[in-house]
């Protein structure tokens, strides 16, 4: 069986390093690139995540990936997106003004009430027994943001406890959103992105 | 229920991983990515590395460095501060491997491209260092380069005030480096609410309770004494099985 | 190597901030090492011998049915002093470990016998195929120009794979390297055995796993063997490595002379240093290894124990930097035999050996020609480096190595 070939989008911000060293610690083929050809011959897409929505969605626009996305998207092939990665699945961002997302997952992306922050470590709980996450159920993941996904109870697989509830896993269709960094959440966050990176691709 | 931290930290001095004692004496300890790859499978929470000498020499943030943890294929958060002067180099920290930054000199030099890094970052990603001491009643931030104290400035207090770092790393600088010697009255003169990772002396299981016990912290990072025994971390974590933490972990391969 | 600066040198003794360990040096230019030496004059010996004894009694085993403790031992180095103050004076029963590195001298077989012998000591023997060291050693030479990797890899994860299979928890080392040479650690950090250490020093970044390559013809066949126990398994049986050096005012000099006159350790001469007792049992440890330290670091092992007598105030800094031009440039021995044993034949052994001259201390000047302008050379602050000392070594075996052996003892009988 051919190795699985993992695009990670490069949209000028996001901690590509990282994120290749581990999907290649998980025996993927890894390519990181802004080009939409080369991204066309991957199995499934990464949306990486360090840095602001509007700066995501100005790279995104600059090097105009938006519609690559949507169409594959639409064509109901992978997307994993991570963090940021996931926020800009949305329909919209709030960072002090309106910002269009990708709209592949309905919803709005709004600062945590009283400015607090998710930094650290923290459980995840199953709301849908979905199979991929099933043996993840439980446990801890590595989270790193200020600003929440608002989405309708039918897209979120998976929420955690903090001062709200948060959306910790969404997905529609073929897209998923981890708001967690399954890249930097050691044992626990290599193998649910496995779990995630097979199940789409098999299904 | 999301959980405190135990951070590691590496101090790096000519590209040479060093223990830190009181901010002047520096005793070898090895390659840096080797301790990074050890505290990854130890199950430090987070991996804080610290270039302190790139500032000083004006040679901005050591990318060699970021190489070779990035080649450690560590699955353990990383935080790199050392050397940092614009959100360019702020966003090719992150490319190269990092996850957060952190941020000392530029803090009082030049507040304003603190501000235009979150812009591009995200303020999730940027921690203000403030090595602090106790002088009169109040605490002093203690710049390392001119090894000289001084009050914080409205503008400071107004940069963390107004959320343009998502932490504050608070170190007892005279202390870092000497067992059970952290002293915690520094938190608390702290002209700000900004949750806290606390550094500096930090050894014992008493210490650590009692600072974990405190609302404002978030996180203890320990650097030194995580060198001396074998599985460290863990050992720590067991000590403080009562507290909000994750729990030791033993890998089995 | 590490430091991005120019090398800057110690005041005190001869060790510069290029040393592969790592070496700092204070606002007064004196280093890392030197400075943490000072500790042995100002520390209370007796009060930290103490400590040991408190740290070692829960491990004595009374029911009779194991061991108290496991120890590490070859024949040569610090093994007799190790297990006289481990039998003698802190009353343990230990199991003695020794990893077989091939390439054994007949008075490294006859100072391992006579250790446990005179010890009264039980010991375990662990022998890795030929055919598996040999592949390694190649790929190692050829890699990151050494030819001890295997030797320390093995000496130190046989210790601990014994402790884990024999339940056996506390294993007492001798000096810890990085305390005694760059000051790594303060005696009272107490530092104990890490895997970190052993990869990141002893192994300078390779484990066993990290040895298998693509481009290689080793196997997993072949480094198994090395692999050190995982965390789980440490952590269900408590292992846990001290150093005698921290708890103990460490003099292998005087050590070694009480060794030789109370128990009958055996020395010998060698060409290429004037310290005569700790590598007496190997071959090749003071000849191709020392020759490939000097190739990569620009200098070698005379000039760690020159340091180390200066330290000692038993020679002066001027007649230590003599000794090292005495003895530095000696041509070695035994490059046949080490032929022989990997199959290589000697002109491609040595132009495997100069891909990894360190062009900072040697230049060719002509075909296979090379001038050296390593660190001792750099020294001239120091003084002329004329003043020769004999720095009174006993030598008990004066004809050296036995010349007629034409193969290295794999397992030597050893009786006196």
């Amino acid at each position: 069986m051919k190795r699985l070939c993992i695009g990670i989008v490069d949209y000028g911000i996001g901690n590509h390093a990282s994120m290749q060293s581990t999907l290649k610690k998980l025996g993927y083929a890894t390519k990181t690139s802004k080009i939409k050809a080369e991204l066309n011959e991957c199995d499934l897409l990464v949306l990486p995540g360090v840095g602001t929505f509007r700066e995501a969605m100005f790279g995104l626009n600059e090097y105009e990936l938006r519609e690559f996305i949507q169409v594959w998207a639409l064509q109901t092939k992978p997307i994993i997106g991570i963090c940021l990665g996931m926020q800009i699945l949305a329909d919209k961002g709030n960072e002090g003004g309106y910002i269009d997302g990708l709209g592949l997952i309905p919803g709005e992306v709004t600062k945590m009430k009283k400015d607090n922050r998710h930094i650290g470590w923290n459980e995840i709980q199953l709301t849908r027994r979905d199979l991929i996450f099933v043996p993840s159920e439980d446990k801890a993941f590595y989270f790193n943001h200020l600003y929440v996904f608002d989405t309708d109870s039918d897209h979120v697989l998976a929420t955690s406890n903090h001062s709200e509830t948060i959306s910790s896993i969404i997905g529609n269709g073929s897209v998923i959103g981890l708001q967690f960094h399954p890249e930097k959440s050691q044992t626990a966050g290599l193998n649910l992105f496995r779990d995630s990176i097979n199940g789409l691709c098999n299904a | 229920m999301l959980k405190k931290r135990l951070i590691g930290v590496i101090t790096v001095k000519d590209g040479l991983a060093v223990q830190s004692i009181g901010y002047r004496r520096y005793l070898p300890l090895g390659k840096p990515w080797c301790i990074a790859e050890n505290l990854d499978r130890w199950g430090a929470d987070e991996i804080l590395v610290l270039s302190i000498d790139r500032t000083e020499k004006n040679i901005g943030p050591d990318y060699k460095l970021l190489s070779s943890l990035a080649k450690a294929k560590l699955t353990t958060p990383l935080i790199y501060g050392g050397g940092i002067s614009n959100k360019n180099e702020a966003n090719k920290v992150i490319h190269a491997g990092a996850d957060r930054i952190c941020l000392d000199a530029l803090l009082h030099e030049r507040p304003r491209l603190v501000r235009e890094i979150a812009d591009v970052l995200g303020v999730q990603a940027i921690i203000g260092a403030l090595p602090l001491s106790k002088i009169g009643d109040g605490v002093q931030w203690y710049n390392y380069r001119t090894k000289k104290s001084g009050k914080f400035t409205d503008e400071l207090i107004k940069l963390f005030s107004d959320g343009m770092m998502s932490e504050a790393l608070i170190i007892d600088w005279k202390n870092e480096g000497r067992l059970n010697s952290f002293d915690d009255s520094i938190i608390k003169n702290v002209p700000f609410n900004v949750p806290q990772i606390v550094f500096g002396g930090i050894s014992e299981q008493s210490q650590m309770n009692k600072l974990l016990a405190c609302g404002s912290v978030s996180a203890i990072s320990v650097g030194n004494f995580l060198n001396y025994k074998e599985h460290a971390v863990q050992k720590i974590r067991l000590s403080l099985s009562k507290q909000n933490i994750r729990s030791a972990l033993f890998e089995s391969d | 190597m590490l430091n991005n600066l120019e090398l800057k040198y110690c005041k005190r003794c001869l060790y510069s901030t290029a040393h592969p360990l790592g070496l700092t040096l204070d606002g007064e230019g004196v280093c890392s090492g030197c400075r943490i030496h000072e500790e042995k004059d100002t520390l209370d010996w007796d009060e930290r011998f103490e400590k040991l004894k408190a740290l070692v009694e829960p491990y004595k085993c009374n029911t009779g049915k194991n061991y108290d403790c496991i120890v590490p031992v070859s024949g040569g180095v610090d093994s007799y002093f190790i297990v006289h103050t481990v039998k003698n004076i802190l009353k343990l029963n230990p199991l003695l470990v020794t990893y077989n590195n091939y390439w054994n001298t007949p008075l490294g077989i006859k100072n391992l016998a006579n250790l446990r012998i005179k010890f009264n000591c039980d010991i375990l023997y662990q022998n890795i195929n030929p055919i598996s060291v040999k592949k390694i050693t190649r790929s190692t030479l050829r890699r990151f120009g050494s030819v001890y990797w295997h030797c320390i890899a093995g000496q130190t994860v046989f210790p601990v794979q014994t402790s884990i299979t024999s339940r056996i928890p506390l294993i007492i080392w001798g000096g810890h390297q990085g305390i005694e040479q760059v000051g790594m650690f303060s005696h009272e950090h107490e530092v104990e055995m890490t895997r970190r250490y052993r990869k990141d020093h002893d192994l300078m970044g390779f484990e066993a796993d990290d040895l298998l390559s693509i481009f290689d013809t080793i196997q997993e066949e072949d480094i198994w063997q090395y692999r050190y126990p995982s965390d789980a398994d440490m952590n269900e049986v408590g292992v846990r490595g001290i150093y005698l050096s921290n708890y103990v005012r460490w003099d292998p000099k005087e050590q070694h002379e009480t060794m030789i006159d109370q128990f009958g350790y055996r020395t010998t001469q060698f060409d290429r240093t004037f310290d005569c007792y700790d590598f007496v049992d190997c071959f090749n440890y003071m000849n191709l290894h020392d020759l490939l330290k000097l190739y990569k670091h620009g200098y070698s092992k005379v000039t760690d124990h020159a340091t180390r007598e200066i330290r000692h105030n038993r020679i002066t800094r001027n007649q230590g930097l003599a000794l090292v031009k005495k003895y530095e440039q000696s041509e070695i021995k035994y490059i046949d035999h080490f032929c022989n044993w990997i199959s290589i034949k000697p002109h491609s052994l040595q132009w495997m050996m100069d891909a990894h001259r360190n062009p900072k201390y040697w230049s060719e000047s002509s075909f296979r020609k090379w001038n050296f302008n390593g660190v001792s050379k750099q020294r001239i602050e120091v003084g002329s480096g004329r003043d020769v000392v004999d720095p009174s070594f006993i030598v008990t075996d004066d004809d050296r190595f036995d010349f007629t052996i034409t193969n290295y003892i794999t397992i030597g009988k050893g009786y006196l």
